[in-house]
């Protein structure tokens, strides 16, 4: 018996349907072998910028003088300000092709008064600060933020000796609290906010507050006892440790958040070349180079610097407004 | 329920029923690889994830920690991850991605199981909002044990692309099936239906009469044989319906000519049984009937005939003297004579063997005595060979009549009538006419 093939007329229809078929099955079969595929989503954009791959700067002014100065904030001991900032400053000096010369502010006030005054040209201030100043001169420039122990961010401490046997807030009710000073972003700011937010006022839940001036010496206050609790940040709690064998007896109670790291800011009527210079500097500038690390090695955490943008110190604002809401 | 129907029912239903099952055993493996799957990639993460956390926390250092927390977390939305947690042996939260738990217990069963495995646990669960939360504890183990890292991944986005996935192959399988289904049918159509319908529709054709109706498919497949064969059977049909039609037509003209014959030598025969042979006038048995029908039809209609009997006048002196041969010549020329001067309607029979009996239909007493008078008158004026040998000169009848209904309405009688007349005539001398109601009296 023999059979004839199918009639053309079915055969050819019958293929397209075949065809049609397998083209509908093919997208179920997503199998993308040797080709790299490039993982597409959210995630950490992470803080990796060029300088020029930065935001394009703010309108700069024309001024330029003949020494730049570089304010710091009055939070920073002296002694700091000589070691981590001198260096800093002798880099970024030959940078910008101009001699800076670094200035502790005697207080905020003047610091303040002196960005305006245009006696000061740039200043390092850490967050709180910043957004004061910010606040009393709007034009000021935001060039970069710090990046410390590979975070843009660092976080804020109540911390207490890990022999006190206090587990919770609570149980400091009635006990002796220490801030490090009345401007301190971590040191006081943020514990402040964060005890405000659990509805309770300092100045009446502790039988005492008592600042002490520096994050160093908040430390020590804890471990001295002088304090039950204190409020510093992240680096000073691990320096702690690290210096002091003492360091180890201490712990964390709560943290209070975490707050962005230094502001790096110009004066706006400083001249856009060198406020330009000084950002290509500052972004340059981190522990990957051999240069870097010399130039950092005075800094305890930071690795390098990033492009800043005022919306990052937002929080920061949030709760300075805050407390300024309880200032009388 | 015809070929297609059945077919749609049976396998169509059984390919629904092979790609039903096969699709929910597929989908499940599919689940359930999955499901390994995603576990696998989650355990391998957060174990990943628990390296750094475990030197962190060896050391104490709960910066370095929190900076290592605070990336997970910016990374989390990329990993579907919904919460990382580094808990210590006492379950305590050291670090977690959402601020704020800091310090707090997750002192559940699965930390507390946790806690004692050596191995990663996971857990299903299914939060309030819905979402699929994968939780995978991995112990923090450098040498000494430190707590666990505790993450929870989501797998709801998963889930939904293999819903999509699903839907999608479900989708193209109903295609495939709804192609089948009119690929099978359009096949079974071309294949085999259409044929089947022509092939029926030949054989009831072919039943209803036209034998020369016939088939062509052009295939050569079991239809196509089938077609064949059967435009072979009915061509034999056909051929043998036609010989034997020929045949029949054959035979029964054999038959109709048999019978033909057949009626032919009936009537022959009829005719014999009828008429005298040596004159061919009808017998005395005919006769009979006759005047019996005609009586019969006289009790329903009134009628009325003559009744003559005629008896040639020595005739045996004839036969003696010339010869039986000249005798019987003389009966048939006097057949002639007599049957020359009767009307159609008339019938005249040999009633013995010189006698001659005539019954005139619708005939009265008056007209059948003329008649019969006539006949004597003529037959004496005849000259019949040797009539001069007779003793009356001539050869002559005695002719007796009778009439009905006047004489009688019975045949018996009419002819006794009619014969004692011509007995009378013969007694009185012959070559007369004598009528019964002359000696009626007598």
């Amino acid at each position: 018996m023999d059979y004839t093939t199918p009639m053309p007329r079915i055969r050819r229809p019958l293929l397209a349907l075949v065809a049609t078929s397998a083209l509908a099955l093919g997208p179920t079969c997503e199998r993308q072998t040797g080709a790299v595929t490039t993982v597409t989503g959210v995630g950490s954009q992470a803080h990796e910028t060029t300088p020029s791959s930065a935001a394009p700067i703010p309108e700069g002014g024309t001024e330029r003088p003949k020494r730049l100065i570089l304010g710091l904030a009055p939070t920073m001991s002296s002694s700091t300000a000589d070691s981590q900032y001198r260096t800093l400053a002798a880099y970024l000096s030959e940078q910008v092709a101009l001699p800076i010369d670094v200035r502790l502010a005697p207080s905020y006030a003047a610091l303040s008064q002196a960005l305006t005054r245009f006696e000061i040209h740039a200043a390092i201030l850490p967050p709180y600060i910043y957004v004061q100043a910010k606040r009393d001169n709007p034009a000021l420039v935001l060039i970069a933020t710090e990046i410390a122990d590979g975070s843009p961010t660092y976080a804020s401490y109540i911390i207490v000796r890990d022999d006190s046997g206090i587990e919770t807030i609570e149980q400091l009710r009635g006990r002796r609290f220490g801030f490090v000073n009345i401007d301190s972003t971590t040191g006081y700011l943020y514990p402040y906010a964060y005890l405000r937010a659990l509805d309770i006022q300092p100045a009446t839940f502790f039988s005492e507050v008592v600042f002490a001036g520096n994050h160093g010496r908040l430390v020590q206050m804890v471990l001295e006892r002088r304090v039950e609790a204190g409020a510093t940040f992240s680096a000073a709690f691990k320096q702690a440790a690290n210096i002091e064998p003492e360091g180890r007896h201490l712990r964390v109670l709560a943290k209070t958040g975490r707050a962005p790291l230094d502001a790096y800011c110009v004066s706006p009527r400083l001249a856009q070349p060198i406020i330009a210079n000084l950002r290509r500097a500052l972004l340059e500038l981190s522990t990957r180079t051999e240069e870097g690390r010399r130039v950092l090695r005075g800094f305890s955490a930071v690795n390098g610097f990033v492009a800043a943008s005022d919306d990052d110190y937002d929080d920061v604002r949030r709760k300075a407004q805050l407390v300024d809401e309880d200032r009388p | 329920m015809g070929l297609r129907a059945k077919l749609g029912i049976y396998v169509l239903g059984f390919v629904c029923a092979v790609l039903a099952g096969a699709a929910t055993l597929g989908l499940r493996a599919e689940s359930d690889i999955y499901h390994d799957e995603a576990t696998n990639r989650c355990i391998a993460l957060v174990r990943a994830l628990a390296i750094p956390c475990t030197i962190a926390v060896a050391n104490n250092d709960i910066s370095m920690l929190d900076n290592f927390v605070v990336q997970f977390a910016e990374e989390a939305q990329a990993l579907d991850l919904r919460y990382l947690a580094v808990l210590d042996r006492d379950n305590r939260i050291e670090a977690h991605t959402s601020p704020g738990e800091f310090g707090k217990r997750l002192d559940d069963d699965f930390s507390r199981a946790a806690q004692l495995a050596k191995q990663p646990v996971t857990r299903m669960n299914t939060t309030a909002s819905g979402d699929q939360l994968l939780e995978v504890a991995v112990p923090m183990a450098s040498g000494l044990r430190w707590g666990i890292v505790r993450a929870g991944f989501s797998l709801s986005s998963a889930h939904r692309a293999l819903e999509r996935s699903r839907a999608r192959m479900l989708w193209t399988d109903l295609f495939i099936l709804v192609g089948a289904a009119i690929i099978a049918y359009a096949v079974l159509s071309f294949l085999v239906v259409q044929p089947l319908v022509r092939i029926s529709e030949m054989a009831r054709r072919f039943g209803a009469g036209t034998l020369a109706a016939r088939v062509h498919l052009t295939s050569r497949d079991e239809i196509g044989q089938l077609a064949l064969r059967l435009n072979d059977m009915a061509q034999q049909i056909q051929d043998h319906t036609v010989s034997l039609e020929r045949l029949v037509d054959e035979r029964t003209g054999e038959v109709r000519a048999a019978h033909a014959k057949v009626i032919a030598a009936n009537q022959k025969l009829e005719l014999l049984a009828r008429t005298d042979p040596l004159t061919g006038l009808y017998n005395r048995r005919h006769f009979m009937e006759q005047l019996t029908f005609e009586l019969r039809r006289g009790a329903r209609f009134k009628h009325q005939f003559a009744l003559i009997m005629l008896d040639v006048d020595n005739f045996k002196h004839y036969n003696d003297t010339n010869g039986h041969t000249a005798g019987d010549e003389l009966l048939q020329r006097l057949s002639s004579v007599l049957q020359m001067n009767l009307r159609a309607t008339d019938l005249v029979a040999r009633y013995g063997g010189e006698e001659f009996i005539i019954l005139l239909l619708d005939t009265g007493p008056e007209e059948g005595v003329a008649t019969a008078r006539k006949l004597q008158q003529v037959v004496e004026a005849q000259n019949l060979p040797h009539g001069e040998h007779q003793p009356t000169g001539h050869v002559t009848f005695s002719v007796g009549v009778s009439f009905y209904p006047q004489d009688s309405v019975e045949a018996r009688s009419l002819i006794d009538f009619a014969d004692q007349a011509l007995y009378r005539s013969k007694a009185d001398g012959r070559n007369r006419v004598t009528r019964w109601t002359d000696i009626k009296a007598a």
